[in-house]
């Protein structure tokens, strides 16, 4: 038997593809949540931090909308992902 | 059917389900070592999550496969009859190897360590002939070189854009920790993709069983009380956490931030449903492992410890051999008769207890990890006031 090397390559894409959709989508969102207020000034020099919560409520609201839309889309792409795993929905 | 044929079908089915427990129970940090070690979601919450996932996925796929070995051994006419003294020996093997890689923390795929049992077993009742060692290489060996290669690519890739979309040059706020909300869900798709696949394996050795003893009419679908032992066995190996394995997964070969865990949570999600519904098989464990080294290579300042990757890629490639030599060793006694079954029986559960006296020093549990990931969290990131509430959890 010999490797289905067509399928490993569908796979494959196919992993890349549905993870980084999924991830940037999610990182949009939180990245919109993370828009500061109208009119605020740096804080400081870039940084990398792991553990900032999002700054609050005086975001704009436009931001928080969409924002909501992209996480609601991410969670409609896992909701396909669950599609395709339960085989009694696609005889 | 004789009553020693019975008792063999019955203790086939006891060890089936075994091994299904020590699947779950070896399996739940591939979805929930990352979220226990960012703190997305608390140890014990995160293996009852998972738990009830893989009791739900359990039910949701039933279809069984057409042989025990998946093409492995050659079954049916001109090859070898699988019956019960062969999945006997060959579970004794996978259960075995399974308690072995759980003591020393090493994450290893179960379908291998079933399928080495069993090549073990039938090697001793049939010859080496009895191997496709053509189906050995491709959807044995090949795949376990590529599903971490993969998973560690897709993790790369998914860490980077995670990372590089949510920084920001202004140093206010990122909002980084609300990936841990994501989590709860990513790691969740995970868990249910893990049931949906792993449980079936089980149910498949079970149903096989019962045609081959003549309880059970051939090409049926599996009993509904299979179908639900199945599904609590490996609910309950899931909610019992191998604690050991979620550590090295989730503190052992990187140190997971939210970011990081979310993409490499959907990295596995992503590559686990491509393969199961592509059609190219994938091991959970494989690909899970892979997700996190490729996620620690992704994030800006974060150390792979290769030594604990090492440590894991030698478990792989023991698993097959050992499951194998043990299976064997196992038909071997099967062979003398049923003295030799019983003994058989005794060795595997006296083995199975001595390892787990043998870990209870060093027992590591729920509450041993939640004060580890407390204590990182403290020492990472500068608590606000928003943010003490999860560094005091």
């Amino acid at each position: 038997m010999t490797i289905n090397w067509i399928a490993f390559l569908t796979v494959f894409l196919a992993s890349i593809i549905a993870a980084c959709v999924v991830v940037a989508l999610f990182a949009t969102g939180i990245r919109l949540l993370a828009t500061p207020p109208h009119g605020a000034r740096p804080a400081g020099a870039a940084r990398d931090e792991e553990m900032d919560d999002v700054e609050g409520p005086q975001r704009p609201r436009r931001a928080t909308v969409a924002a909501v839309v992209l996480f609601v889309v991410a969670a409609l792409v896992a909701l396909y992902g669950i599609y395709l795993i339960i085989p009694a929905l696609h005889p | 059917m004789t009553a020693a044929t019975t008792a063999l079908v019955v203790l086939v089915i006891v060890l089936a389900l075994i091994f299904d427990f020590t699947n779950g129970f070896h399996d739940t940090a591939n979805a929930m070592a990352t979220p226990i070690a960012t703190g997305a979601m608390r140890p014990r919450v995160a293996v009852a999550v998972a738990a009830v996932l893989n009791l739900v996925g359990a039910f949701l796929s039933t279809t069984v496969a057409q042989t025990i070995s998946g093409g492995l051994i050659h079954e049916g006419s001109g090859g070898v009859e699988i019956g019960p003294e062969i999945v006997f020996a060959g579970l004794i093997g996978a259960i075995t190897w399974n308690i072995t890689t759980w003591y020393f923390g090493l994450p290893s795929s179960s379908s291998h360590a079933l399928f080495g049992g069993l090549v073990g077993a039938a090697i001793v009742g049939a010859g080496f002939g009895a191997i496709d060692y053509g189906v050995l290489l491709g959807k044995v060996i090949i795949p376990a070189v590529l599903a971490p290669v993969t998973a560690a690519i897709v993790a790369f890739l998914a860490t980077r854009i995670a990372y590089s979309i949510t920084r920001r040059q202004d140093g206010r706020p990122d909002g980084r920790r609300v990936f841990r909300v994501g989590q709860v869900f990513s790691s969740s798709l995970v868990a249910l993709g893990h049931g949906t696949n792993d449980a079936q394996k089980t149910m498949g050795v079970i149903t096989l069983t019962l045609i081959a003893a003549g309880l059970q009419p051939a090409g049926t679908a599996p009993h509904i009380w299979v179908i639900a032992a199945c599904a609590a066995a490996i609910a309950i190996g899931t909610y019992t956490g191998g604690w050991r394995i979620i550590k090295t997964l989730g503190t052992g070969l990187t140190a997971v931030k939210p970011a990081q865990g979310f993409a490499a949570e959907v990295s596995t999600a992503s590559t686990i449903l491509a393969s199961s519904h592509l059609g190219f098989a994938l091991s959970t464990t494989h690909v899970a492992s892979g997700s996190v080294i490729g996620s620690g290579l992704g994030r800006r300042g974060s150390v792979v410890r290769w030594a604990t990757a090492r440590r894991i890629v030698t478990g792989w490639i023991f698993t097959l051999p050992a499951a194998a030599v043990v299976g064997a060793v196992a038909q071997l006694l099967v062979g003398v008769g049923p003295i030799g079954i019983i003994i058989d029986t005794v060795l595997g559960v006296g083995f199975m207890i001595a390892v787990f006296l043998r870990a209870r020093p060093e027992r590591i549990d729920a509450n041993s990890l939640e004060r580890e990931v407390a204590g990182a969290g403290a020492a990472v990131h500068r608590p606000k006031k928003r943010n003490r509430r999860g560094a005091a959890a």
